[in-house]
């Protein structure tokens, strides 16, 4: 079947015996309202007209202008034989001019359309009595009181009764308030599709709550009454695949890294994915659970006693220790509990709680319980005290290790610069991130001295690894408040002989500047001494555009939230446009993070961003590996120089 | 043949008859009415999918006709002023309840639907192509379907003849694109495969 099949069986006009019958019925309805109308005194004829519309009509326009009125349609006729235009009274009304009030000319007319429409308007007409057509044009018309309308134009060319080409005929109408539903309607599906249903903060690994959009919830939920917040820990028994560093030995930057570098994150990420499922299975469906750091997992129970939450933790560490995980081989994992009991309405903040729970199950592992349950949130200076100690306990004991990621210079496409990241070592000698300890050192102003401490290693490595490339070291905006930390930076460049120019000083956390003047000379100082100034996960974070041009930053990086599945997103592809485009108007350099596949990185070129990181590029590596782990060395550097070299090519 | 003349056939037979009386134009308005009603129906229902809104405008329009019948039913085809009148009132009543104000749908291919067994189903088959079209071109469509001729056509639309021959080639050759995405696309007169 095709459509003239189709169209032959649709023109079949014999009515069917309901539609006979319907027409009886309407019919009869037809009279009856006449009828009334007629005894209403109702005229049934003043918006019609009566005459035959086959009747025979020599002037083609005259016949199309007399339809426009009746349908309240505004028309414009240009005739050829004068060359002069007719406007209608309903025309002149749509421009917003009294009847009989406008020139008839071409020139007033084309002064009456919005100049950026002017040459749309214009080729429509050129065409249609180029190519003996039909055109519809919509523009916008400037009245004389400045306001702007839409009107939409049919323009028809018209015959004469010798079927001669005559003139053109525009019949208009219009269309303002059809047009901005329109574009409303436009502007709602490309709402529709740029915005997430859901708030951001999940990790994508386990699909669980982030710490920070937990503790989010937390607050939410603590609003909604008590209920208790519990905190499970994991950690792999026994000795590690590669032999190396026992538990307690490998401390200090050379503290050695289990097996292969990658291998050992791929294991952690395939950890916290079993253990998730493990505690989604044993969670109540209307738990709220959240990953609150590596290998720690929250679960936030409301309207729950202390003893049914507790049974609950059990539960989950049994389900954790009965199970066998593969990681790099078949390992038993150990877990512990922390639980804390809130009140609602305490004043303790999800943050504050989530520390509490964490401090309860460091205390059940170091007492060799599975859990310990706090009736209530510690005190605040006590809670205070305790992170303080802890934050403090690991720059003392040196429990830092540094790790190297690759950045892809996109101009060369070639690696140049490596990207130094800070990472805590445990008991047992693994490397986790540093994120929930800055987190807190950060909250309790305790950054200084790590950052103090990874500015030492940064420039000790650089001075023994390649003169040619280059090295972004983050730096929390905590931090720049320090008058000595310029001093500190400078002493030790001189120290070990190291190019400034190959030290690019990533800002994190600008949220967290105390003292803008304070930071602003530390920008500017730095910038004098040679070293670049980035600023680290710019739209996710706290930055002003403002900041843009009051700091001398050289370099934006791009927050990994836009890139990551930018390829799948026409946000994403904006606003990292967006933001490129205006560095490059500030002669500030781009960088995207998270750049795991190449349909990404193709995109990142065609935007003109400088840098790509990810990994795709690199994952990053160890700067020293266990190899040259010396865990009863005096000294902590053994020789991170290779490692170095071979981490930057 | 259309069915609307043949009830002015009959009315004009009657009047030759020279019996031009209440009730035999009352008759005739009636036979006219009834054979007509629905047609008026489907030529609108070509543009506007209410019903209730398409059935008001088409009764308004009758109850005109029935008011200036004496003079409708000479004319040599009343049905195309019941057109143009019924689109005047639909427009009208558009206008009333800002209805519109209405978007067209969005370009997304048509849905490939099971062959049409009869009229009535290959009309509505078509009635959910032609809201693809310029209102215009689907308004021409209908008509030249219906076996109007192109002035015909331009007279009850009010527009120009040769805006009605370029509207119907390119209504036809868009819903030949349409018929083809919704998977009639076999030789005229053959099963589809």
């Amino acid at each position: 079947m095709n459509l003239d099949d189709i169209l032959s069986l649709a023109s079949d006009r014999t009515l069917s015996e309901l539609e006979r019958a319907r027409a009886r019925r309407a019919t009869r309805r037809v009279q009856q309202e006449y009828q009334r109308a007629v005894s209403e005194g109702r005229d049934l004829t003043d918006d019609i007209e009566v005459r035959d519309p086959l009747a025979t009509d020599t002037d083609e326009a005259a016949r199309i202008t007399r339809a426009a009125e009746l349908a309240k349609l505004g028309t414009v006729t240009w005739t050829r034989a004068s060359g002069g235009l007719t406007w209608s009274d309903e025309m002149a009304l749509i421009l917003g001019y009294p009847p009989g009030s406008l020139r008839h000319s071409v020139a007033a007319l084309t002064r009456l359309v919005h100049p950026d429409d002017v040459d749309g308007v214009r080729e429509a007409v050129e065409s249609v009595w180029r190519d003996r057509t039909v055109r519809e044009t919509t523009c916008r018309v400037i009245r004389p009181d400045r306001v702007t309308r839409y009107v939409h134009c049919y323009l028809e060319y018209v015959v004469d009764g010798e079927n001669r080409p005559s003139g053109i005929i525009a019949t208009a109408r219009d269309i303002t308030e059809l047009e901005l539903a329109r574009q409303e309607q436009a502007r709602l599906a490309r709402r529709r599709e740029t915005v997430q249903l859901e708030l951001a903060g999940r990790d994508p690994v386990t699909g669980l709550f982030h710490r920070a959009r937990f503790a989010d919830e937390i607050d939410t939920a603590q609003r909604g009454g008590p209920g208790v917040l519990l905190v499970v820990a994991v950690e792999p028994v026994g000795p590690a695949v590669a032999p190396g560093a026992g538990p307690g030995l490998g401390l200090g930057v050379d503290a050695g890294i289990e097996g292969e570098p990658d291998g050992d994150a791929d294991e952690q990420e395939r950890l916290a994915v079993a253990v998730a499922q493990v505690v989604r299975r044993v969670a109540r469906r209307s738990d709220v659970c959240g990953l609150t750091g590596p290998n720690e997992f929250g679960v936030l129970m409301q309207r729950t006693t202390l003893s049914s939450a507790t049974a609950l933790a059990e539960s989950i560490i049994d389900g954790i220790r009965s199970q066998s995980f593969v990681l790099g081989r078949t390992r038993v994992v150990d877990a512990w509990g922390g639980l804390v009991r809130y009140q609602g309405r305490d004043g303790s903040r999800g943050v504050d709680l989530i520390v509490d729970a964490e401090t309860a199950w460091r205390r059940a592992r170091a007492t060799g319980v599975d859990r310990v349950a706090l009736d209530q949130p510690a005190a605040e200076d006590e809670r205070r005290e305790l992170c303080r100690s802890r934050v403090r306990a690991t720059v003392a004991e040196n429990r830092f290790t540094l790790f190297t990621q690759p950045i892809l210079d996109l101009r060369l496409n070639q690696i140049t610069r490596q990207e130094i990241l800070l990472r805590v070592v445990d008991d047992a000698g693994r490397a986790y991130s540093a994120s929930t300890l800055l987190g807190d050192a950060e909250r309790l102003d305790e950054i200084l001295p790590i950052d103090r401490w990874v500015i030492d290693r940064t420039i000790e490595l650089i001075a023994r690894g390649s003169r040619t490339s280059h090295y972004q070291v983050n730096l929390s905006g905590r931090s720049l408040g320090d008058p000595h930390l310029l001093e500190r930076v400078q002493q030790r460049l001189q120290q070990y002989d190291v190019d400034p120019g190959q030290i690019t000083f990533e800002i994190t956390e600008t949220a967290r500047i105390g003292n803008l003047t304070e930071a602003h000379n530390f920008a500017y100082g730095i910038r004098q001494l040679g070293c670049q100034l980035a600023l680290d996960d710019f739209g996710s974070g706290h930055v002003p555009f403002a900041f843009l041009t009051y700091f001398p930053v050289d370099l934006v990086k791009v927050g990994g939230e836009f890139i990551a599945g930018i390829e799948h997103s026409v946000a994403n592809r904006g606003i990292v446009r967006s933001i490129v485009e205006m560095c490059r108007t500030l002669g500030i350099r781009t960088a995207a993070e998270h750049v795991e596949d190449e349909a990404t990185m193709d995109l990142l070129r065609d935007y003109g961003v400088d840098f790509a990181q990810g990994y795709l590029v690199g994952k990053p590596k160890p700067v020293t590996s266990p190899a040259r782990t010396l865990p009863a060395s005096a000294e902590p550097e053994a020789d991170p120089e290779r490692e170095l070299r071979a981490a930057t090519g | 043949m259309r069915s609307g003349d043949n009830a002015v056939v009959r009315a004009e037979s009657a009047a030759r008859l020279g019996d031009r009386g209440q009730a035999e134009s009352e008759v005739s308005f009636e036979a006219f009415c009834q054979r007509n009603f629905v047609l008026v129906e489907r030529f609108l229902l070509a543009q506007c999918a209410d019903r209730g809104l398409v059935e008001d405008a088409v009764q308004e329009a009758f109850i005109t006709a029935r008011d200036k019948w004496e003079q409708i039913r000479d004319y040599e085809k009343p049905l195309a002023w019941m057109y143009k009148t019924a689109r005047y009132k639909l427009l009208v009543l558009h206008r009333r309840r800002r209805q519109d104000v209405t978007v067209s749908l969005e370009e997304i291919p048509p849905e490939r639907l099971a062959e049409p067994a009869d009229p009535a189903e290959a009309r509505e088959l078509l009635r959910g192509w032609l809201p693809r079209l310029p209102p215009r071109q689907a308004e021409v469509f209908v008509l030249a379907l219906d076996g109007w001729s192109d002035h015909e056509i331009a007279a009850i639309l009010g527009i120009a003849y040769n805006t009605v021959r370029t509207y119907r080639q390119e209504a036809r050759r868009r819903l030949k694109e349409l018929a083809q995405q919704a998977g009639f696309d076999a030789p005229s007169g053959r099963e589809r495969g």
